[in-house]
C-alpha cells in the first residue's frame, strides 16, 4: 500500500508553505525517518522526514522549488517496488469541513491565466521533442526533482547527467562573476531550476570570508590556461606518491656528440638538442623498464605499447604546456629534433592543439637553462614518471686510482620523480642508473 | 459698397501669381532632373485662390495647408529660395530638408503647416482661431484644403465647433473636382461644397476660383467678418488643376486632355493680365517687365537651392521633443504634508496652473459647469468661464485636432477625456500631427498639449472603458506619457506637463483617484523621465506604473514578512523611461519581474524586459519575469474581469518564485 507525502502544517497557523526541494530522487528507496524535502514554513525551514517505506514518486503536479503550496497537498507517494501509484486529486484534505478547500480557491478560473508554478519548464527542443513523441509533457516527472523535464526524461535509457542537463546552465550574472573570478562552472553545483548556476551558487564555492564584491584594482585575471594547469597539478598532489632521486651523469660523450651534430646540420636547420638526445635513450630504455612509462588504472596497469610517445614540458608565455612527440623509439634523433622544434614552437605561440598534447607515456622537463641543477618535477598525472634536467657544469672528480687529486668534468643533474605506488624506489633507481650509463656512451 | 483692391494690389496680385507659377514650373523641371527626392504637388491653374485670400492675411495671421501647399506658402511670403531648397532637401528648406512638398513650415510668416494628411488642416485652423479668440488679438486662421477633405470627419467637426464657438477662421475649399483621380461627382451627392455651410449655421460661399478677384473679393468678406467677430466663413472655389496629381504621374486615365486644354485657356494668370489691361489701365510692357523680374528671380533661387548645403546627419533626429527651457529638479518628498487624495491632487494642480497661466484652457465634455465627470475641473469654470473651460461636442478626433493647432497658435490646450479610450478617435491627430509638429518644424513650434484621461479595468467598466493604451503611445517618438499612481506624483507630474513644451498623455488609474497620500502644498514638479524607488529591497526588482505598483508594494510587504526584501520602482513616465534607475536596481538584486495591467505583446513590460537585457544583461541571476494581463477585450462580468487583471496573490507567487529561482 502506498504512502501518501502531503505537505505538513508546521505552526497551528500554516495554511501554506514554501517547498524548497526534494532531499531524494525519483525512483530512489526511502526508509522511514529519512530525510525527504525541505519545506519552509512561517518560522523556519524544516527538513521533512519521511514517515513510510518505499520507492518515490513524484505527483504529476509536484511543486518546484521556491513554489508556494497549501498545507495538505500531495506531492508523492512511497510505493513498494514494482508498485505504480495511482493519482487521484492532489488536493489538499480539508482539515475542517466547513472551511472551503484552500486549493478550490487557488485553482485557476475559467479562462484564467494559470500560475506560473503550474507551467511545465522544459526548452523548447524538449517540447519540440515531446510533442513529436507524442508525449503530454505535464504527466512527465523529471528526473532531477522538481526540476526542467530534460530529454532524458522523455527517452527511455538516455543518461542522465549528474548536474541534470548536458549543457551547462548558469546565469548571466553567475557566467560574468564566474570570468572575473575565473571559477570553472562545470566545477558548481547549480541550485535553481534545472540545475541553473545562480550567483548564490558560486558563494558556496568560494573560499570562506571572500566577499564577492572585493576584487583589488591591480587583480591579474586567472586565465583558462592557468587553471588547467592549476587543476592537473592539484591532480597529481592528491593522486600520486613523488618520490624525487637525483643523480649525475657524464656528459662529455653528449656534449662531444652536440657539438658533431651541429658541426653536420646543414646551414639554416637546427642540431638535435640536448632534450632530443635524453627523449631517445629515455624511449629505448622505457622497453627495459615498462613499469616507469605505464598508466594506473586502479585495479590493472597499463604497460606502454610498441609506440612510446613522450611529454616535452615548455614554457610557453601563457604558462606550463606539454606537447608530445610521438614513437620517439623508431624515429630517427633528426626525425624528433624536427618534431620536437615544431610542436615547442608552436607551443610558445600558443597554438598547440588538445591532440598534440594527448597521451604521453612519461614526461622530460628541464630547468638547465637557469643554472637549476635539482629539483622535485610534478608528475603529470596518470604518468607514473618525469625525468627533470639540471644545468651541465664541470664538477671535481677524483683523477684515476693511483693518483691524487681532482680533475673536472662536465655533468649533467638528473631528477627523476616517480609514482611510488606504482613503482618501488630500486627499480626506479634502477632506471635511472640505467639513465645515466646511456648517457655516459651516448655517439 | 463693393470692397476692390487698389492698382498698386492689383499689382501685387499680378506678380504673386507669377511667382507661384514660375516657381511650380521650375519645380517641375527640378523634378525632371531628379532634383527633387520625394513627391512634388504643383499648385499650378489654382494660383488665382491663395493669392486672393492671402492678400488680406498679416504676418501674425496663420495658414495651415495640405499636400498641395506651395501656393500657400508663397502666397503667404515664403520667399521661393526656402521652398526649393526644401524640395530639393537643403538645410537651407523651410522645414531644413526634413518635409519636402508636403511638410512645410515657416511660423516666423505664420506659415504653421502643410500636411501629407488630407483634412487635419481643418481641424488645425480651428484651433488657432480658438487660440487667438482666447487670446482677445484679431488674428485669424485660415485652412485651405481641396475638394478631398469635404467628406473627411474633419470637415464635419471643424465646421462646427468654428460654427457653434464663432471662431475666427477662414474654410477655404479648392475645389478642382478631383481627389487624386476620383471625381468629386461620385464622392459627393451634391456638386458644390459652399452651400453645405449653412447646415452647421456659418456664411458659405461659391466662387469661380480661376477669377483672383472674386476670391479677393470673398476672402475680403470673410476676413471683416473673422476680425469682428463675426466667426468663420467657408469659401469654395472651383478651379482645375492643370498639371498631373503629383508630378510624374499619368494625367490622362481619369480625364481627358480636351478637358485639361480647356481649362488651360482658362488661365488665371492670363486672365487677370488682360482685365489688368482691358478695365484697370496697366500697359502689357509694365506687366511683361514684372514677369521678367519674377522669372529672374524664380531662376536665382533655383540656382542658389542646387548650391545650398544638405542638413548634417547628425542631426536627423533633433528636436523630436522641446529643449527643456529650464532644469527642474524634484524636491524631497515631505512625508508629513497632509493627506489628500489623487483626484484632489490633480485638481489642485490645474487649478494652480490656470491661475497662473491664462494661456492654459481646458477642452472636453462635461468639464464645464459641471467641472467634469471625475471632478477633474470642479470649481474652474466658475473662475475662468467657458473659454478656458470648454465644454465640446462629442468629436473627439475634432478637438485633438482642435487642440494641435491652438498649440501652434500659441495656448495651452489641455484636453479631458474622461475616458483614454476615446483618445482612439483622435490618434491620427495625435500621432500624425501633434507628435510630428516639433520634430518637423525643427523645433520652430512648440507643442505645449496636455490629454489626460482615465484608464484602467475595474467595476465593470467593460471594454470600451478599461484601456489604458500606454504601450502604444510610448511608442511615438514625440509625445510623453505619463502614468502617476501617487498623489504627489499626480500633482508633480501635471505641473511639470503644464509648464514643459511637449505634448503629454497624461493617464490617470480610475481605480486609484480616492487613493490618498501626502502632497506638499504650492509648488510642486516632478520632472518626467525619473523614477521613483517606491521602496527599496536588494533580493528582487519589480517595475510597475498605476495601480499595478500598489498591488506590488503589498506584495512586497509580504515578501517582508517572510525576509525578502524586494526593491519596487515606479517609473512614474512610460515615456520618457528612467531605465537607467531600473538597470541600476537589476544590476544590485540580480532579479525582475515586471508587472503591466495591459496585455503583454509589444507592451510596456516587454520594453522594460528588453532595456534590462541591453543594460543589465551580465547582472541577470533569473530570467525576467513579466504579469501582465490577458490579451483579450476587457470583460463585463466580475468573474471574467478579476480573470484578466494580474493580481496581488499572483503578483506575491512570481515574486516568491523568482526569489528563489
Ligand atoms: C487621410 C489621407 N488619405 C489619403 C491620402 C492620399 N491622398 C493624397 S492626396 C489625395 C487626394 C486629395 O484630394 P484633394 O483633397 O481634392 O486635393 P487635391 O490633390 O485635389 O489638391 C489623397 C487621397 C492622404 N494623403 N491622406
Ligand atoms: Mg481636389
Amino acid at each position: 500500500m502506498a504512502v501518501e507525502i502531503r505537505i505538513p502544517r508546521l505552526g497551528w497557523s500554516m495554511e501554506e508553505g514554501t517547498f524548497a526541494g526534494w532531499l531524494k530522487k525519483p525512483g530512489d528507496p526511502v526508509r522511514p525517518n529519512e530525510p525527504l524535502f525541505t519545506l519552509e514554513g512561517e518560522k523556519a525551514t524544516q527538513e521533512i522526514e519521511s514517515i513510510g517505506e518505499g520507492v518515490l514518486h513524484l505527483a504529476p503536479d509536484c511543486p518546484r522549488p521556491g513554489q508556494v503550496i497549501p498545507v495538505g497537498q500531495l506531492i508523492g507517494q512511497l510505493c513498494a517496488p514494482g508498485e505504480t501509484p495511482v493519482w487521484g486529486s492532489s488536493a489538499p484534505t480539508p482539515a475542517t469541513p466547513e472551511t472551503p478547500p484552500r486549493a478550490a480557491e487557488a485553482a485557476p478560473k475559467p479562462g484564467a491565466l494559470p500560475p506560473l508554478s503550474a507551467e511545465v519548464a522544459a526548452s523548447p527542443s524538449v517540447r519540440r521533442l515531446a510533442r513529436q513523441m507524442g508525449i503530454d509533457l505535464n504527466q512527465v516527472t523529471p528526473a532531477w526533482p522538481g526540476g526542467r523535464v530534460m530529454e532524458h526524461d522523455l527517452v527511455p535509457g538516455a543518461p542522465v547527467p549528474a548536474n541534470s542537463h548536458s549543457r551547462l546552465i548558469a546565469t548571466p550574472r553567475a557566467r560574468r562573476i564566474a570570468r572575473e573570478r575565473g571559477l570553472d562552472l562545470r566545477q558548481v553545483r547549480g541550485g535553481g531550476p534545472g540545475g541553473r548556476i545562480r550567483e548564490r551558487d558560486l558563494q558556496t564555492g568560494m573560499p570562506a570570508g571572500a566577499p564577492l564584491a572585493e576584487i583589488p584594482d591591480n587583480a591579474i585575471p586567472v586565465t583558462p590556461r592557468r587553471r588547467t594547469i592549476a587543476k592537473a597539478m592539484v591532480k597529481s598532489r592528491q593522486e600520486t606518491v613523488p618520490v624525487t632521486l637525483t643523480t649525475r651523469a657524464d656528459a662529455t660523450a653528449l656534449l662531444a656528440l652536440r657539438a658533431r651534430l651541429k658541426r653536420e646540420t646543414p646551414k639554416g636547420e637546427i642540431a638535435p638538442s640536448f632534450n632530443d638526445m635524453l627523449l631517445k635513450i629515455i624511449a629505448d630504455l622505457l622497453v627495459e623498464h615498462p613499469l616507469l612509462g605505464s598508466r594506473w588504472e586502479e585495479t590493472y596497469i597499463v604497460p606502454p605499447g610498441d609506440t612510446i610517445d613522450l611529454g616535452l614540458a615548455v614554457d610557453a608565455p601563457t604558462g606550463l604546456v606539454v606537447p608530445v612527440v610521438r614513437d620517439v623509439r623508431r624515429r630517427s634523433l633528426a626525425e624528433i629534433a624536427a618534431d620536437s622544434q615544431a610542436l615547442v614552437e608552436k607551443g610558445r605561440q600558443s597554438r598547440l592543439t588538445a591532440d598534440e598534447m594527448r597521451g604521453a607515456l612519461f614526461t622530460l622537463t628541464s630547468l638547465g637553462p637557469y643554472g637549476v641543477e635539482f629539483f622535485n618535477p610534478v608528475i603529470p598525472w596518470p604518468q607514473v614518471a618525469i625525468l627533470g634536467m639540471g644545468t651541465i657544469k664541470p664538477q671535481p672528480v677524483p683523477l684515476p686510482t693511483g693518483q691524487d687529486g681532482f680533475t673536472f668534468r662536465k655533468e649533467l643533474p638528473l631528477s627523476l620523480t616517480f609514482d611510488h605506488r606504482i613503482v618501488d624506489g630500486a627499480p626506479a633507481a634502477r632506471f635511472l642508473r640505467d639513465l645515466v650509463e646511456r648517457v655516459e656512451v651516448i655517439g | 459698397m463693393v470692397a476692390a483692391p487698389d492698382r498698386q494690389e492689383l499689382a501685387n496680385l499680378y506678380r504673386t501669381m507669377l511667382v507661384i507659377r514660375h516657381t511650380e514650373e521650375e519645380l517641375a523641371r527640378c523634378h525632371q532632373r531628379g532634383l527633387i527626392h520625394g513627391a512634388c504637388h504643383t499648385y499650378v491653374g489654382q494660383e488665382a485662390i491663395a493669392t486672393g485670400v492671402c492678400a488680406h492675411l498679416n504676418p501674425a495671421d496663420v495658414v495651415f495647408s495640405t499636400h498641395r501647399g506651395h501656393g500657400h506658402a508663397l502666397a503667404k511670403g515664403m520667399p521661393p529660395f526656402e521652398l526649393i531648397a526644401e524640395l530639393f532637401g537643403r538645410v537651407s528648406g523651410c522645414s531644413r530638408g526634413r518635409g519636402g512638398s508636403m511638410h512645410l513650415f515657416s511660423p516666423e510668416i505664420g506659415m504653421l503647416g502643410t500636411s501629407g494628411i488630407v483634412a487635419p488642416c481643418i481641424l488645425q485652423a480651428t484651433g488657432g482661431g480658438y487660440a487667438f479668440q482666447l487670446a482677445g488679438n484679431h488674428q485669424l486662421a485660415a485652412a485651405f484644403f481641396g475638394d478631398g477633405a469635404v467628406n473627411n470627419g474633419a470637415f464635419h467637426e471643424g465646421l462646427n465647433m468654428a460654427a457653434i464657438w464663432k471662431l475666427p477662421v477662414l474654410f477655404i475649399c479648392e475645389n478642382n473636382q478631383f481627389a487624386t483621380e476620383v471625381p468629386f461627382s461620385q464622392a459627393s451627392g451634391i456638386p458644390d461644397v459652399g452651400r453645405r455651410a449653412a447646415n452647421y449655421g456659418l456664411p458659405g460661399e461659391e466662387v469661380d476660383g480661376n477669377d483672383v478677384l472674386a476670391v479677393w473679393e470673398a476672402a475680403h468678406r470673410a476676413v471683416e467678418r473673422a476680425r469682428s467677430g463675426g466667426g468663420a466663413t467657408l469659401i469654395e472655389c472651383k478651379t482645375y488643376r492643370t498639371r498631373a496629381h503629383a508630378e510624374g504621374m499619368g494625367d490622362f486615365t481619369y480625364r481627358t486632355r480636351e478637358d485639361v486644354e480647356a481649362w488651360k485657356a482658362r488661365c488665371p494668370i492670363a486672365t487677370l493680365k488682360s482685365r489688368l489691361v482691358q478695365e484697370h489701365g496697366f500697359t502689357t510692357e509694365e506687366l511683361d517687365a514684372i514677369e521678367a523680374i519674377v522669372v529672374s528671380q524664380v531662376r536665382q533661387a533655383r540656382e542658389k537651392a542646387e548650391a545650398a548645403p544638405p542638413p548634417e546627419p547628425k542631426d536627423a533626429s533633433t528636436h523630436v521633443y522641446a529643449e527643456p527651457a529650464r532644469v527642474v529638479a524634484e524636491k524631497p518628498a515631505d512625508p508629513n504634508a497632509r493627506q489628500i487624495t489623487f483626484n484632489q491632487a490633480t485638481l489642485e494642480a490645474l487649478t494652480e496652473e490656470m491661475a497662473a497661466n491664462d494661456r492654459i484652457f481646458v477642452l472636453g465634455e462635461g468639464i464645464g459647469v459641471r467641472g467634469g465627470n471625475f471632478r477633474t475641473t470642479a470649481g474652474l469654470f466658475d473662475k475662468h468661464g467657458p473659454r478656458r473651460l470648454r465644454d465640446t461636442p462629442i468629436c473627439e478626433r475634432g478637438f485633438v485636432g482642435l487642440a494641435c493647432g491652438a498649440a501652434m497658435a500659441g495656448a495651452r490646450p489641455v484636453v479631458d477625456f474622461m475616458f483614454a479610450d476615446f483618445v482612439l478617435d483622435g490618434w491620427g491627430e495625435i500621432v500624425n500631427q501633434i507628435a510630428k509638429m516639433q520634430f518637423m518644424s525643427s523645433g520652430r513650434l512648440k507643442m505645449p498639449v496636455l490629454l489626460r484621461g482615465c484608464i484602467g479595468i475595474g467595476h465593470s467598466a467593460a471594454t470600451h472603458h478599461s484601456g489604458s493604451y500606454y504601450g502604444m503611445l510610448a511608442q511615438v517618438p514625440g509625445l510623453w506619457v505619463a502614468v502617476p499612481s501617487t498623489p504627489r506624483d499626480a500633482k508633480g507630474l501635471l505641473k511639470h506637463a503644464l509648464r514643459c513644451d511637449n505634448p503629454v498623455l497624461f493617464l490617470e488609474h480610475r481605480e486609484i483617484l480616492q487613493t490618498k497620500g501626502p502632497v506638499e502644498e504650492g509648488d510642486l514638479e516632478i520632472p518626467f523621465g525619473k523614477a521613483r524607488i517606491a521602496r527599496a529591497g536588494t533580493h528582487a526588482t519589480v517595475v510597475a506604473v498605476g495601480r499595478m505598483n500598489h498591488l506590488c508594494l503589498a506584495a512586497a510587504e509580504e515578501l517582508a514578512r517572510e525576509g525578502k526584501q524586494i526593491e519596487v520602482i515606479d517609473p512614474r513616465t512610460v515615456s520618457p523611461l528612467d531605465g537607467e534607475t531600473i538597470a541600476q536596481s537589476v544590476r544590485k538584486t540580480g532579479r525582475l519581474l515586471v508587472v503591466d495591467e495591459p496585455a503583454g505583446p509589444c507592451g510596456f513590460a516587454a520594453e522594460v524586459a528588453a532595456l534590462v537585457a541591453d543594460q543589465a544583461f551580465d547582472y541577470l541571476d533569473a530570467p525576467v519575469r513579466r504579469i501582465t494581463g490577458v490579451a483579450a477585450p476587457t470583460p463585463y462580468s466580475p468573474v471574467l474581469e478579476q480573470t484578466v487583471l494580474p493580481d496581488q496573490a499572483r503578483i506575491t507567487q512570481a515574486l516568491r518564485a523568482l526569489v528563489e529561482e
